[in-house]
């Protein structure tokens, strides 16, 4: 039945046409010989491309591709990301990368690796990017990146989206106009993904999380020093996740533990916060109108949105101008941003809280608007909204050597002290304490 | 109805020109086949495939049929030429419903060009790319040649790059900008149909469908249908739906059709690749292709209306709904379509410059929706 096409063109064009349109002619074929010339070459296979300079002398061991800095290096990085095998380490000589556009992944296991000193010598810079708004981008699965600097992005820094195993492992992520509320969102930002690993970074001036984790699962945050962000660290909508040994110091919030309403993922259960250093976030906040973070008072320690069974403990949280740790429900939110869709999958108010063994001091000193109509100075060190669905279902624990404490029972008593309690006596009380996260 | 006979007769006429082969002025007789490499291996040239009798032209080899769709993807005012080549002996199953069905060794083809003048598209012009679909046995894989200034030749180009370009627009205003040639991750941004199970992306194809093609072209004999012409052809496994049943999308720029199909085909072609079941915008919970639009089987909250941002970060212009029925002013996706800025662009990829046609369409479309629980 198959009829053989036959589509030459000489046979349906009526003749009339063909002398018609000869007038316009203004191309006719070029003589040159078939290699491309001139500004469109660069077959495939340019990332594996020639030595670079900057690699002489440079320890490359295990690095399957190794590039240095050049004229085009988004075409040579970005094919040498497209073109390298699962496993093939890709990595990046001393210098600054300028790149015109986001470079992204999509091989699995797949390690992209500065292989300077130190990770200040290898820059990738995002400034003059005109494509993508992101930096680094991946989607596959076993992402890694270390030991190199990125900046200037427009949008978020290093982004994973559905990856299982994830590595973000002594990197910097800045901007260089400061903290701005132009530069991009999230520094690093591993999305929808699960066994995830920010370790011994720095992150500075994203406009809104430095560190955000967001709808992921199996997570460790360790040893990173995050500053001059609006958030520091923010884990939304998440499930185990550990934040351990990190210094968050000079954001308008230093950690954030929050469930979000009309998410896929619906919940933000065990997150371990202990062991960081959390001080002085009492930067102005410079996020995006509109967006959440943009809304969190400055001045906030820990701030702990409608997720369930957060710990927090062993932390030295000091010197934060509005509060040590505030623990609210989405009521409380509404106040400050306009509500979305009701979302009946999503649990509004933060249960099983365990706050213990942390040491307070300077917090709560001149809080910030709207919890200076609580007008306490200084505030208690665990300031609650109190909102919960039947009395006692909030399930606080501050354990049996509590830090201060008040519960303002309910949104709408923020103003009426007299409504207030402080007594921890409802909350001296133990929860099993979480177990250590082990990343498969 | 002249969208293919344009393309076509300018290719003709072009054939005529001397070409710069060995045997420069004697046209070569013989007919065209395609020669395709070996799978996993394409080629680095685009002249090695034979796609075309003459490329520079457009001018297809044989088995390569010319198609177009009814509402094409805006592309910074390009434009384009598109073919199907299928492997002799090889059918597709007719269907109604979705992307067609390719058998291996299938390869897609579309051509991009800038007119000079984009108000004259067969005047002077510049090819850009050429890109490739092609159906291999372990799935679709994606390619692009850029063409050389000279446009003797195009040269297969993995991490994308941009070249400069200046153009008359519509409005008569010369624009210089920078052409972005798609890297091949950057297509799978659009043609993503899925991730296998390491999380690397399937791509396939967008275009080749019947809610696109069903839409007279000119193969030289005036203007048919092109259902009918492929399935003459022996493409088709399977007889085509009668006419009268099918559905289609219509020309979205095309006053005299129903407002709300023309906004839905707008979007189908210029928003779906991305946002529609298993798309790469996913994360948004917005979903714009055709079905998912049809405001008489789908909830209006699924394409935008009265929906918060789930993924905008900032994106947002300060508004609160994707969609405000009666408010355009107030609706995320107009300004998301206004915006240039990297982070708030939409569509992120495949163009740059705002589509002020669209933008019209768009506009008027939502001050016609009848108010919802979100219209102040
Ligand atoms: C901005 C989104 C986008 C990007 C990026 C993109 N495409 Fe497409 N592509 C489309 C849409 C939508 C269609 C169908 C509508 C049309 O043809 O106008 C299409 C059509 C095609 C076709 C014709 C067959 C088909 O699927 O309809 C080919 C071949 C193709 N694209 C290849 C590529 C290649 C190769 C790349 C990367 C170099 C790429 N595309 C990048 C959106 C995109
Ligand atoms: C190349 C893929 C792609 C294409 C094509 C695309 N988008 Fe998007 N869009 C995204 C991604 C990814 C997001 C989520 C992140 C963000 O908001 O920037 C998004 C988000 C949005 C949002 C915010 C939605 C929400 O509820 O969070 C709107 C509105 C939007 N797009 C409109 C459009 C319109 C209108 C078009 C067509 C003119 C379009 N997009 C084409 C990828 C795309």
């Amino acid at each position: 039945m198959l009829v053989s096409f036959s589509m030459r063109p000489a046979r349906l064009i009526p003749l009339a046409a063909l002398v018609l349109a000869l007038a316009p002619l203004a191309l006719v074929p070029g003589c040159g010989d078939d290699s491309a010339t001139g500004g469109a070459g660069g077959a495939g296979g340019g990332g594996g491309g020639g030595p670079s300079e900057a690699c002489e002398g440079v320890d490359t061991t295990g690095c399957t591709i190794s590039l240095g800095p050049s004229d085009d290096v988004t075409n040579e990085l970005q094919t040498a990301l497209i073109e390298a095998e699962s496993g093939s380490p890709v990595c990046l000589c001393p210098g600054t990368y300028l790149f015109d556009n986001e470079l992204q992944v999509n091989t699995p296991d797949l390690t992209i690796r500065g292989v300077g000193a130190t990770r200040d010598d290898v820059v990738l810079d995002f400034a003059n990017q005109i494509g993508g708004d992101d930096g680094l981008t991946a989607t596959s699965d076993g992402f890694t990146v270390e030991n190199l600097s990125v900046k200037n992005t427009t949008g978020n820094g290093i982004v994973a989206t559905g990856s299982d195993g994830v590595t973000f492992r002594n990197l910097k992520v800045w901007w260089d106009a400061g903290s701005v509320t132009e530069n991009g969102a999230y520094a690093v930002y591993p999305i929808s993904s699960s066994n995830v690993l920010i370790e011994d970074c720095e992150i500075v001036g994203a406009a809104d999380a430095g560190v955000y984790v967001g709808q992921s699962t199996n997570i460790i945050v360790r040893n990173n020093d995050v500053h001059a962000n609006v958030a520091g660290i923010e884990i939304e909508n998440s499930t185990d996740a550990e934040v351990y040994d990190n210094r968050a110091y000079d954001n308008a919030a230093g950690i954030l533990v929050f469930a979000l309403p009309n998410l896929d993922k619906t919940d933000s259960l065990r997150c371990d916060v202990h062991d960081n250093e959390i001080y002085e976030n009492n930067r102005d906040n410079f996020g995006e109108e509109g967006t959440v973070v943009a809304a969190v008072p400055p001045g906030i320690g820990v701030l702990i949105l409608a997720a369930d069974e957060t710990h927090v403990h062993d932390n030295t949280i000091t010197d934060n101008v509005t509060g040590g740790v505030v623990m609210v429900s989405m009521a409380t939110l509404s106040l400050l941003v306009a509500p979305g869709e009701p979302d009946p999958d999503t649990d509004p108010d933060p249960e099983t809280t365990y706050i213990y063994a942390n040491t307070f001091s300077g917090n709560g000193t001149d809080p910030s608007s709207p919890l200076d109509l609580v007008d306490v100075v200084p505030m208690e060190d665990v300031l609650w909204d109190g909102v919960e669905k039947t009395d006692g279902s909030g399930d606080l624990c501050l354990s049996m050597t509590p830090p201060t404490f008040r519960n303002i029972h309910g949104v709408s008593n923020i103003a009426n002290q007299a409504n207030h309690t402080t007594d921890t006596t409802p909350h001296e009380c133990d929860h099993t304490p979480l177990a250590p996260i082990v990343l498969e | 109805m002249r969208w293919l006979i344009g393309t076509v007769m300018i290719a003709a006429a072009l054939a005529l020109a001397p070409a710069c082969s060995d045997d420069a002025v004697t046209p070569d007789p013989e007919p065209v086949l395609v020669t395709p490499p070996a799978f996993g291996e394409p080629y680095d040239k685009l002249s090695d495939w034979h796609l075309f009798a003459d490329p520079l032209l457009q001018l297809p080899a044989e088995r390569v049929v010319p198609y177009d769709v009814i509402a094409p993807l805006f592309s910074d005012y390009t434009s384009k030429w598109r073919f199907l080549f299928v492997p002799e002996g090889e059918t597709v199953p007719y269907a109604d419903e979705g992307t067609w069905e390719f058998p291996v060794g299938t390869v897609l083809v579309k051509t991009f060009a800038y007119a000079d003048d984009v108000r004259e598209p067969e005047g002077p012009r510049r090819i850009l790319e050429t890109r490739l679909l092609w159906r291999e046995p372990e799935g679709w894989t994606a390619h692009t040649y850029i063409w050389n200034e000279e446009q003797s030749e195009a040269i297969r180009e993995v991490g994308g790059r941009f070249v400069d370009v200046t153009f008359i627009d519509p409005l008569g205003a010369t624009v210089e900008t920078a052409y972005r040639v798609p890297n091949t991750n950057e297509c799978a941004d659009c043609h993503h149909q899925g991730e296998d199970e390491a999380g690397a992306i399937i791509v396939g194809p967008l275009g080749p469908k019947t809610l696109q093609l069903d839409r007279d072209a000119d193969f030289g004999a005036g203007p048919v249908n092109q259902l009918d012409q492929l399935s003459s052809l022996g493409l088709f496994d399977g007889d085509p739906t009668p006419s009268s049943e099918r559905e289609r999308l219509v020309d979205p720029y095309d006053p005299a059709e129903d407002l709300s199909l023309r906004a839905r085909s707008y979007f189908d072609a210029n928003c779906s690749g991305c946002h529609r079941q298993g798309g790469s915008a996913t994360d948004s919970d917005l979903e714009l292709d055709f079905d998912s639009t049809d405001p008489t089987t789908s909830d209006a909250v699924v394409w935008g209306v009265c929906k918060t941002p789930t993924s905008a970060g900032g994106a947002t212009c300060g508004n609160t709904y994707d969609i405000v029925p009666g408010e355009p002013d107030l609706s995320i996706v107009v300004c998301r379509m206004t915006a240039t800025e990297l982070d708030q662009r939409m569509p992120p990829l495949g163009s740059k410059i705002v589509h002020q046609e669209g933008l019209a369409l768009m506009r008027e479309w939502i001050e016609s929706l009848p108010p919802a629980s979100c219209t102040p």
